[in-house]
Protein backbone atom coordinates (compact mmCIF):
# COMPACT_ATOMS: atom_id res chain seq x y z
CA UNK A 1 0.00 0.00 0.00
CA UNK A 2 1.62 3.30 -1.03
CA UNK A 3 1.58 6.51 0.95
CA UNK A 4 -1.44 8.00 -0.83
CA UNK A 5 -3.45 4.82 -0.29
CA UNK A 6 -2.65 4.93 3.42
CA UNK A 7 -3.70 8.57 3.60
CA UNK A 8 -6.96 7.78 1.79
CA UNK A 9 -7.70 4.91 4.18
CA UNK A 10 -7.08 7.14 7.19
CA UNK A 11 -9.14 9.99 5.70
CA UNK A 12 -12.00 7.55 5.11
CA UNK A 13 -11.91 6.79 8.81
CA UNK A 14 -12.44 10.49 9.46
CA UNK A 15 -8.80 11.51 9.97
CA UNK A 16 -8.63 15.18 8.97
CA UNK A 17 -4.84 15.38 9.20
CA UNK A 18 -4.55 12.66 6.60
CA UNK A 19 -6.99 14.53 4.39
CA UNK A 20 -4.90 17.67 4.96
CA UNK A 21 -1.88 15.86 3.55
CA UNK A 22 -3.94 14.77 0.54
CA UNK A 23 -5.01 18.38 0.12
CA UNK A 24 -1.38 19.55 0.11
CA UNK A 25 -0.52 16.96 -2.51
CA UNK A 26 -3.24 18.02 -4.93
CA UNK A 27 -4.48 21.55 -4.32
CA UNK A 28 -2.02 23.24 -6.69
CA UNK A 29 -2.98 20.95 -9.56
CA UNK A 30 -6.68 21.34 -8.93
CA UNK A 31 -6.35 25.12 -8.68
CA UNK A 32 -4.46 25.56 -11.96
CA UNK A 33 -6.89 23.21 -13.69
CA UNK A 34 -9.78 25.36 -12.48
CA UNK A 35 -7.93 28.56 -13.32
CA UNK A 36 -7.10 27.44 -16.86
CA UNK A 37 -10.68 26.42 -17.49
CA UNK A 38 -12.30 29.50 -16.00
CA UNK A 39 -9.91 32.22 -17.16
CA UNK A 40 -9.07 35.36 -15.25
CA UNK A 41 -12.36 37.17 -15.52
CA UNK A 42 -13.73 35.62 -12.33
CA UNK A 43 -11.09 36.35 -9.77
CA UNK A 44 -12.24 34.13 -6.92
CA UNK A 45 -14.01 31.36 -8.81
CA UNK A 46 -11.00 29.05 -9.38
CA UNK A 47 -10.05 29.32 -5.72
CA UNK A 48 -13.62 28.70 -4.54
CA UNK A 49 -14.07 25.76 -6.89
CA UNK A 50 -10.74 24.31 -5.77
CA UNK A 51 -11.88 24.41 -2.12
CA UNK A 52 -15.33 23.08 -3.01
CA UNK A 53 -13.69 20.17 -4.89
CA UNK A 54 -11.93 19.01 -1.71
CA UNK A 55 -15.04 19.56 0.38
CA UNK A 56 -17.06 17.32 -1.95
CA UNK A 57 -14.24 14.80 -2.11
CA UNK A 58 -14.33 14.58 1.71
CA UNK A 59 -18.11 14.22 1.72
CA UNK A 60 -18.16 11.37 -0.76
CA UNK A 61 -14.86 9.75 0.16
CA UNK A 62 -16.69 6.60 1.23
CA UNK A 63 -17.79 6.12 -2.40
CA UNK A 64 -14.21 6.12 -3.65
CA UNK A 65 -12.63 2.70 -3.86
CA UNK A 66 -9.13 1.90 -5.08
CA UNK A 67 -10.05 -1.77 -5.05
CA UNK A 68 -12.47 -1.09 -7.89
CA UNK A 69 -9.61 0.39 -9.89
CA UNK A 70 -10.28 3.96 -8.83
CA UNK A 71 -7.59 6.57 -9.32
CA UNK A 72 -7.69 9.28 -6.68
CA UNK A 73 -6.49 12.04 -8.99
CA UNK A 74 -9.12 11.03 -11.55
CA UNK A 75 -11.70 11.13 -8.71
CA UNK A 76 -10.62 14.67 -7.71
CA UNK A 77 -10.41 16.02 -11.26
CA UNK A 78 -13.81 14.57 -12.02
CA UNK A 79 -15.35 16.48 -9.12
CA UNK A 80 -13.50 19.65 -10.20
CA UNK A 81 -14.67 19.25 -13.79
CA UNK A 82 -18.30 18.87 -12.71
CA UNK A 83 -18.04 21.99 -10.57
CA UNK A 84 -16.48 23.94 -13.45
CA UNK A 85 -19.33 22.85 -15.74
CA UNK A 86 -21.93 23.89 -13.10
CA UNK A 87 -20.19 27.23 -12.64
CA UNK A 88 -20.04 27.87 -16.39
CA UNK A 89 -23.73 27.05 -16.76
CA UNK A 90 -24.63 29.49 -14.01
CA UNK A 91 -22.46 32.33 -15.24
CA UNK A 92 -22.44 31.60 -18.97
CA UNK A 93 -19.26 30.20 -20.35
CA UNK A 94 -16.25 32.48 -20.69
CA UNK A 95 -14.13 31.52 -23.67
CA UNK A 96 -10.57 30.50 -23.04
CA UNK A 97 -9.49 33.50 -25.11
CA UNK A 98 -10.22 35.68 -22.12
CA UNK A 99 -7.66 33.78 -20.18
CA UNK A 100 -4.90 36.24 -19.38
CA UNK A 101 -1.45 34.94 -19.67
CA UNK A 102 0.58 34.96 -16.54
CA UNK A 103 3.65 37.09 -16.73
CA UNK A 104 6.63 34.84 -17.01
CA UNK A 105 10.33 35.37 -17.19
CA UNK A 106 10.93 33.58 -20.48
CA UNK A 107 13.89 34.86 -22.41
CA UNK A 108 12.94 37.67 -24.80
CA UNK A 109 14.28 36.05 -27.98
CA UNK A 110 12.05 33.02 -27.73
CA UNK A 111 9.37 34.72 -25.69
CA UNK A 112 7.40 36.64 -28.33
CA UNK A 113 7.00 33.76 -30.76
CA UNK A 114 6.08 31.36 -28.02
CA UNK A 115 3.52 33.74 -26.62
CA UNK A 116 1.92 34.13 -30.02
CA UNK A 117 1.87 30.40 -30.51
CA UNK A 118 0.40 29.84 -27.09
CA UNK A 119 -2.29 32.45 -27.70
CA UNK A 120 -3.27 30.78 -30.96
CA UNK A 121 -3.32 27.38 -29.33
CA UNK A 122 -5.42 28.67 -26.46
CA UNK A 123 -7.83 30.21 -28.93
CA UNK A 124 -7.99 26.89 -30.75
CA UNK A 125 -8.57 25.02 -27.48
CA UNK A 126 -11.38 27.46 -26.72
CA UNK A 127 -13.09 26.44 -29.95
CA UNK A 128 -13.10 22.76 -29.03
CA UNK A 129 -16.04 21.03 -27.36
CA UNK A 130 -15.81 21.12 -23.57
CA UNK A 131 -15.11 17.40 -23.29
CA UNK A 132 -12.40 17.49 -25.96
CA UNK A 133 -10.74 20.45 -24.27
CA UNK A 134 -10.67 18.58 -20.95
CA UNK A 135 -9.15 15.52 -22.59
CA UNK A 136 -6.27 17.62 -23.92
CA UNK A 137 -5.72 19.45 -20.63
CA UNK A 138 -5.75 16.26 -18.59
CA UNK A 139 -3.63 14.22 -21.00
CA UNK A 140 -1.02 16.82 -22.02
CA UNK A 141 -0.92 19.33 -19.17
CA UNK A 142 -1.73 17.11 -16.21
CA UNK A 143 0.06 14.14 -17.77
CA UNK A 144 -2.65 11.68 -16.87
CA UNK A 145 -2.71 8.21 -18.41
CA UNK A 146 -5.48 7.55 -20.93
CA UNK A 147 -7.12 5.29 -18.33
CA UNK A 148 -7.21 8.16 -15.82
CA UNK A 149 -8.51 10.60 -18.43
CA UNK A 150 -11.23 8.08 -19.28
CA UNK A 151 -12.22 7.84 -15.61
CA UNK A 152 -12.28 11.60 -15.18
CA UNK A 153 -14.34 12.16 -18.30
CA UNK A 154 -16.51 9.11 -17.71
CA UNK A 155 -15.84 7.16 -20.89
CA UNK A 156 -13.88 4.11 -22.08
CA UNK A 157 -10.11 4.11 -22.38
CA UNK A 158 -10.15 2.91 -25.98
CA UNK A 159 -12.51 5.72 -26.94
CA UNK A 160 -10.14 8.28 -25.38
CA UNK A 161 -7.18 7.05 -27.47
CA UNK A 162 -9.15 7.38 -30.68
CA UNK A 163 -10.56 10.71 -29.60
CA UNK A 164 -7.16 12.23 -28.76
CA UNK A 165 -6.00 11.48 -32.28
CA UNK A 166 -9.04 13.24 -33.74
CA UNK A 167 -8.81 16.22 -31.38
CA UNK A 168 -5.16 16.84 -32.29
CA UNK A 169 -6.06 16.74 -35.97
CA UNK A 170 -8.93 19.13 -35.30
CA UNK A 171 -6.68 21.49 -33.32
CA UNK A 172 -4.18 21.56 -36.17
CA UNK A 173 -6.90 22.45 -38.65
CA UNK A 174 -8.27 25.24 -36.44
CA UNK A 175 -4.79 26.76 -36.08
CA UNK A 176 -4.17 26.45 -39.85
CA UNK A 177 -7.45 28.16 -40.64
CA UNK A 178 -6.60 31.01 -38.25
CA UNK A 179 -3.30 31.74 -40.06
CA UNK B 1 4.26 19.98 -34.34
CA UNK B 2 0.98 20.29 -32.44
CA UNK B 3 2.46 18.20 -29.61
CA UNK B 4 5.34 20.63 -29.40
CA UNK B 5 2.94 23.56 -29.21
CA UNK B 6 0.98 21.80 -26.48
CA UNK B 7 4.22 21.23 -24.63
CA UNK B 8 4.98 24.96 -24.75
CA UNK B 9 1.53 25.82 -23.48
CA UNK B 10 1.97 23.23 -20.75
CA UNK B 11 5.00 25.16 -19.46
CA UNK B 12 2.83 28.24 -19.16
CA UNK B 13 0.07 26.17 -17.53
CA UNK B 14 2.46 24.81 -14.93
CA UNK B 15 3.60 28.33 -14.04
CA UNK B 16 0.11 29.28 -12.91
CA UNK B 17 0.52 31.48 -9.89
CA UNK B 18 -1.04 30.27 -6.66
CA UNK B 19 -3.09 32.86 -4.79
CA UNK B 20 -1.56 33.91 -1.51
CA UNK B 21 -4.71 33.04 0.43
CA UNK B 22 -4.88 29.49 -0.94
CA UNK B 23 -1.23 28.84 -0.24
CA UNK B 24 -1.30 30.11 3.32
CA UNK B 25 -4.83 29.63 4.57
CA UNK B 26 -6.33 27.16 2.08
CA UNK B 27 -6.22 24.11 4.34
CA UNK B 28 -7.14 26.11 7.44
CA UNK B 29 -10.23 27.39 5.65
CA UNK B 30 -11.13 23.94 4.37
CA UNK B 31 -10.56 22.24 7.73
CA UNK B 32 -13.05 24.57 9.41
CA UNK B 33 -15.59 23.75 6.70
CA UNK B 34 -15.00 19.99 7.04
CA UNK B 35 -16.29 20.21 10.60
CA UNK B 36 -19.72 21.16 9.21
CA UNK B 37 -19.76 18.09 6.99
CA UNK B 38 -20.46 14.55 8.13
CA UNK B 39 -17.25 12.54 8.44
CA UNK B 40 -16.77 9.93 5.67
CA UNK B 41 -16.74 7.10 8.25
CA UNK B 42 -20.33 7.91 9.17
CA UNK B 43 -21.48 7.71 5.60
CA UNK B 44 -19.82 4.33 5.06
CA UNK B 45 -22.97 2.90 3.49
CA UNK B 46 -22.60 4.08 -0.11
CA UNK B 47 -25.62 5.66 -1.77
CA UNK B 48 -25.54 3.16 -4.61
CA UNK B 49 -25.55 0.20 -2.24
CA UNK B 50 -28.45 1.75 -0.36
CA UNK B 51 -30.41 2.33 -3.57
CA UNK B 52 -29.66 -1.25 -4.63
CA UNK B 53 -30.87 -2.58 -1.27
CA UNK B 54 -34.10 -0.57 -1.50
CA UNK B 55 -34.67 -1.73 -5.07
CA UNK B 56 -34.06 -5.36 -4.08
CA UNK B 57 -36.59 -5.12 -1.24
CA UNK B 58 -39.18 -3.57 -3.60
CA UNK B 59 -38.61 -6.34 -6.19
CA UNK B 60 -38.86 -8.99 -3.46
CA UNK B 61 -42.12 -7.49 -2.18
CA UNK B 62 -43.64 -7.30 -5.65
CA UNK B 63 -42.61 -10.90 -6.44
CA UNK B 64 -44.01 -12.16 -3.13
CA UNK B 65 -47.27 -10.36 -3.79
CA UNK B 66 -47.47 -11.76 -7.31
CA UNK B 67 -46.74 -15.33 -6.18
CA UNK B 68 -49.12 -15.06 -3.21
CA UNK B 69 -52.03 -14.38 -5.56
CA UNK B 70 -51.95 -18.04 -6.57
CA UNK B 71 -51.84 -19.36 -3.01
CA UNK B 72 -54.73 -21.24 -1.39
CA UNK B 73 -56.01 -21.33 2.20
CA UNK B 74 -53.61 -23.24 4.42
CA UNK B 75 -50.58 -22.29 2.37
CA UNK B 76 -47.74 -20.10 3.67
CA UNK B 77 -48.37 -17.14 1.40
CA UNK B 78 -52.15 -17.16 1.83
CA UNK B 79 -52.10 -14.51 4.62
CA UNK B 80 -50.12 -12.23 2.25
CA UNK B 81 -52.78 -12.66 -0.40
CA UNK B 82 -55.56 -11.91 2.11
CA UNK B 83 -53.71 -8.87 3.40
CA UNK B 84 -53.12 -7.46 -0.09
CA UNK B 85 -56.80 -7.96 -0.97
CA UNK B 86 -57.80 -6.32 2.28
CA UNK B 87 -55.63 -3.29 1.52
CA UNK B 88 -57.03 -3.12 -2.02
CA UNK B 89 -60.63 -3.23 -0.73
CA UNK B 90 -60.02 -0.60 1.93
CA UNK B 91 -58.24 1.76 -0.45
CA UNK B 92 -60.67 1.44 -3.36
CA UNK B 93 -63.82 0.75 -1.31
CA UNK B 94 -64.52 -2.17 -3.64
CA UNK B 95 -65.29 -5.28 -1.58
CA UNK B 96 -67.15 -7.11 -4.34
CA UNK B 97 -64.04 -8.57 -5.99
CA UNK B 98 -62.62 -9.69 -2.65
CA UNK B 99 -65.92 -11.29 -1.60
CA UNK B 100 -65.97 -13.20 -4.88
CA UNK B 101 -62.40 -14.44 -4.37
CA UNK B 102 -63.00 -15.53 -0.78
CA UNK B 103 -66.28 -17.26 -1.79
CA UNK B 104 -64.46 -19.21 -4.49
CA UNK B 105 -61.85 -20.30 -1.94
CA UNK B 106 -64.64 -21.50 0.37
CA UNK B 107 -66.11 -23.59 -2.44
CA UNK B 108 -62.69 -24.95 -3.45
CA UNK B 109 -61.83 -26.03 0.10
CA UNK B 110 -65.23 -27.37 1.15
CA UNK B 111 -63.80 -30.90 0.96
CA UNK B 112 -60.86 -30.12 3.23
CA UNK B 113 -61.71 -29.32 6.87
CA UNK B 114 -58.60 -27.38 7.88
CA UNK B 115 -58.32 -25.24 4.78
CA UNK B 116 -62.06 -24.71 4.83
CA UNK B 117 -61.84 -23.35 8.38
CA UNK B 118 -59.32 -20.71 7.29
CA UNK B 119 -61.18 -19.89 4.07
CA UNK B 120 -64.54 -19.51 5.85
CA UNK B 121 -62.95 -17.37 8.56
CA UNK B 122 -61.50 -15.01 5.96
CA UNK B 123 -64.76 -15.01 4.01
CA UNK B 124 -66.68 -14.04 7.16
CA UNK B 125 -64.15 -11.31 7.90
CA UNK B 126 -64.57 -9.90 4.41
CA UNK B 127 -68.38 -10.00 4.75
CA UNK B 128 -68.19 -8.11 8.07
CA UNK B 129 -65.88 -5.47 6.63
CA UNK B 130 -68.05 -5.01 3.55
CA UNK B 131 -71.16 -4.73 5.74
CA UNK B 132 -69.53 -2.09 7.95
CA UNK B 133 -68.36 -0.14 4.93
CA UNK B 134 -71.84 -0.34 3.35
CA UNK B 135 -73.36 1.47 6.34
CA UNK B 136 -71.78 4.73 5.16
CA UNK B 137 -72.55 4.16 1.48
CA UNK B 138 -75.52 5.33 -0.62
CA UNK B 139 -78.39 3.09 -1.67
CA UNK B 140 -76.86 2.32 -5.05
CA UNK B 141 -73.71 0.90 -3.48
CA UNK B 142 -75.72 -1.09 -0.95
CA UNK B 143 -77.74 -2.58 -3.78
CA UNK B 144 -74.54 -3.55 -5.60
CA UNK B 145 -73.31 -5.35 -2.51
CA UNK B 146 -76.62 -7.11 -2.03
CA UNK B 147 -76.52 -8.28 -5.64
CA UNK B 148 -72.98 -9.54 -5.18
CA UNK B 149 -73.99 -11.46 -2.06
CA UNK B 150 -76.98 -12.90 -3.89
CA UNK B 151 -74.65 -14.12 -6.62
CA UNK B 152 -72.48 -15.82 -4.02
CA UNK B 153 -75.53 -17.50 -2.52
CA UNK B 154 -76.37 -18.94 -5.96
CA UNK B 155 -72.78 -20.12 -6.36
CA UNK B 156 -72.91 -21.87 -2.98
CA UNK B 157 -76.26 -23.46 -3.87
CA UNK B 158 -74.85 -24.72 -7.16
CA UNK B 159 -71.70 -25.97 -5.47
CA UNK B 160 -73.76 -27.84 -2.89
CA UNK B 161 -75.38 -29.86 -5.64
CA UNK B 162 -72.00 -31.24 -6.69
CA UNK B 163 -70.55 -31.97 -3.24
CA UNK B 164 -70.87 -34.81 -0.70
CA UNK B 165 -72.94 -34.46 2.47
CA UNK B 166 -70.11 -33.17 4.68
CA UNK B 167 -69.17 -30.47 2.19
CA UNK B 168 -72.84 -29.68 1.67
CA UNK B 169 -73.27 -28.98 5.38
CA UNK B 170 -70.21 -26.75 5.42
CA UNK B 171 -71.41 -24.80 2.41
CA UNK B 172 -74.87 -24.56 3.91
CA UNK B 173 -73.40 -22.85 6.94
CA UNK B 174 -71.59 -20.37 4.71
CA UNK B 175 -74.74 -19.85 2.64
CA UNK B 176 -76.63 -18.96 5.82
CA UNK B 177 -73.98 -16.48 6.84
CA UNK B 178 -74.08 -14.82 3.41
CA UNK B 179 -77.86 -14.51 3.57
CA UNK B 180 -77.68 -13.07 7.05
CA UNK B 181 -75.14 -10.47 5.91
CA UNK B 182 -77.24 -9.60 2.88
CA UNK B 183 -80.18 -9.06 5.21
CA UNK B 184 -78.08 -6.87 7.45
CA UNK B 185 -77.06 -4.55 4.60
CA UNK B 186 -79.94 -2.21 5.40
CA UNK B 187 -81.65 -0.10 2.79
CA UNK B 188 -85.03 0.85 1.36
CA UNK B 189 -85.26 -2.43 -0.46
CA UNK B 190 -84.47 -4.30 2.72
CA UNK B 191 -87.95 -5.48 3.46
CA UNK B 192 -88.38 -6.96 0.00
CA UNK B 193 -85.09 -8.75 0.45
CA UNK B 194 -86.09 -10.16 3.79
CA UNK B 195 -89.29 -11.48 2.27
CA UNK B 196 -87.19 -13.08 -0.48
CA UNK B 197 -85.01 -14.68 2.15
CA UNK B 198 -87.99 -15.94 4.09
CA UNK B 199 -89.45 -17.46 0.96
CA UNK B 200 -86.12 -19.03 0.14
CA UNK B 201 -85.84 -20.54 3.63
CA UNK B 202 -89.33 -21.98 3.36
CA UNK B 203 -88.48 -23.53 -0.01
CA UNK B 204 -85.37 -25.07 1.45
CA UNK B 205 -87.24 -26.51 4.44
CA UNK B 206 -89.71 -28.08 2.05
CA UNK B 207 -86.86 -29.54 0.03
CA UNK B 208 -85.12 -30.89 3.12
CA UNK B 209 -88.28 -32.52 4.45
CA UNK B 210 -88.81 -34.00 1.00
CA UNK B 211 -85.28 -35.39 1.05
CA UNK B 212 -85.79 -36.87 4.51
CA UNK B 213 -88.95 -38.52 3.35
CA UNK B 214 -87.08 -39.96 0.39
CA UNK B 215 -84.29 -41.18 2.73
CA UNK B 216 -86.89 -42.82 4.92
Amino acid sequence: MDNLSQLITKAKEGNKDAFGQIYNLFYKRIFRYCKFNLGNSRANDPQDICQETFLRAWKSLSNFSEKKGGSFQAYLFRIARNLIIDNSRKKKEVPLLEYQEIEDDTDLDEGIDKKNENQKLKAALGKLKEKDRQIIILRYFEEMTTAEVAKTIGTKEGAIRVRIHRILKNLKEIIERAK
Amino acid sequence: MIEEQLNNLKKEYLKTEMPHYLQNYGWQNLESRLAEVKSPQFSFFPKRAFAFAVLSVIILLISTLAISQKSKPGQTLYPVKVLSDQVYSQVTGNYEATIEKRAQEVIDTSGNGESFEEASKEYQKTLDEAKEKAKDENEEKKEELRKKLEQQEKRFENAQKEENQKSKNRLNDILERTRRTRGEVKGSKNERREKDNQRHDDDEKDNNSGNHNEDD
